[in-house]
């Protein structure tokens, strides 16, 4: 467990509705262990809760239960904020690039933000760290872009800014949060190959948040499938891909068009509704039985992977259910 | 009209045809200098045809969209070229008879369907509005009409009753969807129609969008940037680059043996579940301004020479498509 560079347990974020008592677990008992140099995947739909996931990791928000633990050592609760010496370690690429750049700062200022705030205030300190984080994400000649705003450079290249942000101080462990999905099509794939490729060189510890299932399966080790705040199934990338377990990894992975292959419906029983006791993916669940809607089922192994539904493990045994189980 | 080129193609005139674009070119106007957004641009579509628009931002595909209903921005105009749409010849009409084809002979799915429903309006009000502007029919007339429509993609009647906010995004697209689909027009235009939206509601609204083309005997033109959704509701293709068709033709042809060699890279590029060798494209896309001489992908294509820097190239036709580069003219490398 030492050799984890980061390690999230049981980590709960509740969102309350103003005016009224009721509140919803955006994140639910999520659990993460990474090594140095892994990229994990999380994905997921929107409003599945993977980016305030990826927030509580870097301290964006206080989680309400859970601990984030960085190199064996407790970093973050719900009473304990990350330490200013340590947040330079923590990075985050966000969602947006043309919302996450202040327009009215130019690049060279968005890049040495990062640095004077941990202190670095030299002149020439700062211009090094700024071209060689433009030189990084392979903005060159650097002199080309430093005097430009963000409205003056196109969006595959606004993005490049938010990584080399993101990375100008060398963190241990980066989130990056929907790095290309705001991407032509043309350029998605130079993205991808940039960021690999800084990942490596660093060897930074990444949680990489998606919706795109062939993005993550094409960048990470191993993916983390996200519905309704809690993590459904977890394990090698290509066995999810190839062999997904979970009724809504399914369905997941058959609603992905590809040029080879027809779209089929993802079979689905009914609207996403919620589900106070039970497995939340119980209403649109195709697979399931009544013991889904009154316990939430727990982590069952299957191979090297943990899926979170009844039909792979009965509870308080791990005998497995043999067929489907309906 | 003075400066107004019309298209001379092939002479005799086709009665027959449904749509057909021919040298289409738009230009915007930015601070007074003139751009040019669309250029020889050219396909046709029979009735009853489901055709994909593809490419990437900055290649024309919703200006395109735009120009087929009269819409284009103020500083946007058709500078060359013709659009005829059942005989009709777009750019020559009044506004008023626009008016007249729009929505209820050709509707449109515009992009951003979150945004394309007004906010203090419930569904029923947005619905009835349209069938109130355009066929004169009162409340009571319209609810019927509009429950059948819901049910048509999808939604139970009372939808009718929410407000924008109080959907889901799946939701919403499915009433833009039903707005355009209310006056039974002969073309949809759908823009991006799931770009918003999760892969599993993408999936259900695409399958929905199959059987309603089926259903009511819709020809449709697909606005997209994601190659891989377009054999799932098309049967032919454009695919456009800087402002202009780059190749065009059955989509199994285009795809199972690309000629341009932007459609090639493109696929190349792609990531998918079962992409192998992907490999990506050099450089940016160009923009309005920056759209250069000569082939809009020369300086990103691995083939060009120095005649693609030199002289726009002119479409080729090949036994089944339509191809618009230097490596199929006569001066070919």
């Amino acid at each position: 467990m030492s050799e984890s560079v980061i390690e999230a347990r049981n980590i709960v974020r509740t969102f309350s509705q103003r005016g009224s008592n009721t509140s919803f677990n955006a994140v639910n008992n999520v659990s993460l262990q990474s090594k140095r140099g892994e990229i994990v995947g999380l994905v997921g739909e929107s409003g599945s809760g993977k980016t305030t996931f990826g927030r509580v990791l870097v301290n964006l928000i206080p989680p309400n239960a859970g601990t984030v633990y960085f190199h064996g050592e407790k970093i973050i609760d719900s009473k304990t904020n990350l330490k200013k010496n340590l947040r330079r370690s923590f990075s985050m690429i966000f969602q947006d690039p043309y919302e996450s750049l202040n327009p009215v700062k130019r690049v060279y200022d968005i890049l040495a933000f990062p640095p004077r705030v941990h202190g670095i205030k030299e002149r020439k300190q700062l211009d090094e760290m700024v071209v060689s984080a433009l030189e990084e994400v392979k903005l060159t000649p650097a002199a080309d872009f430093v005097d430009k705003y963000p409205l003056q450079i196109s969006g595959g290249q606004r993005q490049r800014v938010a990584i080399a942000r993101s990375i100008i101080l060398r963190p241990e462990f980066l989130v990056a949060d929907e790095a290309t999905s705001m991407l032509d099509a043309s350029l998605k794939l130079g993205m991808i190959n940039l960021l690999l490729e800084i990942i490596k060189k660093h060897e930074m510890t990444t949680l990489l948040i998606t919706h795109d299932l062939a993005v993550a399966a094409m960048m990470c080790n191993r993916l983390l499938v996200m519905y309704k705040g809690a993590i459904v199934e977890t394990g090698p990338s290509a066995e999810i891909v190839n062999n997904p377990k979970h009724p809504y990894s399914k369905a997941l992975v058959a609603a992905i068009p590809t040029l080879g292959r027809k779209l089929s419906l993802p079979e689905l029983v009914g609207e996403s509704g919620e589900m106070n006791v039970g497995c939340k993916y119980y209403p649109r669940c195709p697979a399931r039985f009544d013991r889904c809607a009154k316990e939430m089922p727990r982590d069952f192994p299957v191979g090297e992977s943990l899926v979170k539904c009844f039909l792979y493990g009965s509870g308080s045994e791990d005998t497995k259910f043999e067929g489907t189980g309906s | 009209m003075l400066h107004y080129q019309l298209g001379h193609r092939q002479g005799g005139s086709d009665f027959m045809s449904f749509l057909s674009v021919e040298g289409l070119g738009i230009s915007y106007e930015i601070d007074g200098r003139e751009y040019s957004a669309v250029n020889d641009v050219n396909f046709e579509l029979k009735e009853g045809e489901s055709m994909a628009l593809v490419g990437e931002s900055g290649s024309g595909k919703s200006t395109i969209g735009l120009s087929l209903l009269g819409l284009l921005p103020p500083n946007g105009k058709v500078s060359s070229g013709l659009i005829r749409f059942q005989n009709r010849e777009i750019v020559l009409l009044k506004e008023k008879e626009v008016r007249e084809l729009r929505w209820k002979h050709i509707s449109m799915v515009f992009q951003g369907s979150m945004n394309a429903l007004d906010p203090i309006l419930t569904v029923r009000n947005q619905l009835s509005e349209v069938l109130k502007f355009h066929e004169n029919k009162g409340k009571s007339e319209a609810e019927p009409i509009i429950v059948e429509m819901l049910q048509k993609v999808g939604l139970k009647p009372s939808v009718m009753n929410l407000y924008p906010h109080e959907m889901s995004g799946g939701m919403k697209q499915r009433v833009v969807i039903a707005m355009a689909l209310l006056l039974k027009p002969e073309l949809l235009i759908a823009d991006e129609p799931t770009t918003a939206l999760d892969v599993t509601t993408q999936a259900e609204i695409i399958i929905q969008l199959q059987q309603l083309i089926k259903e009511e005997k819709m020809s449709v033109i697909f606005i997209t940037h994601d190659l891989s959704l377009v054999p799932q509701l098309c049967s032919k293709v454009v695919i456009l680059y800087g402002g202009t068709t780059m190749e065009s033709g059955a989509v199994d042809d285009v795809f199972g043996n690309p000629l341009n060699p932007y459609t090639s890279a493109l696929m190349n590029s792609i990531v998918s579940l079962d992409s192998k060798n992907t490999q990506a494209i050099p450089g940016n896309p160009p923009t309005l301004q920056t759209v250069p001489r000569g082939c809009p992908f020369n300086k990103r294509c691995a083939k060009a020479f120095n005649l693609c820097f030199e002289s726009f190239p002119r479409e080729y036709n090949t036994s089944n498509r339509t191809v618009r580069c230097h490596l199929f003219g006569d001066s070919k490398q």
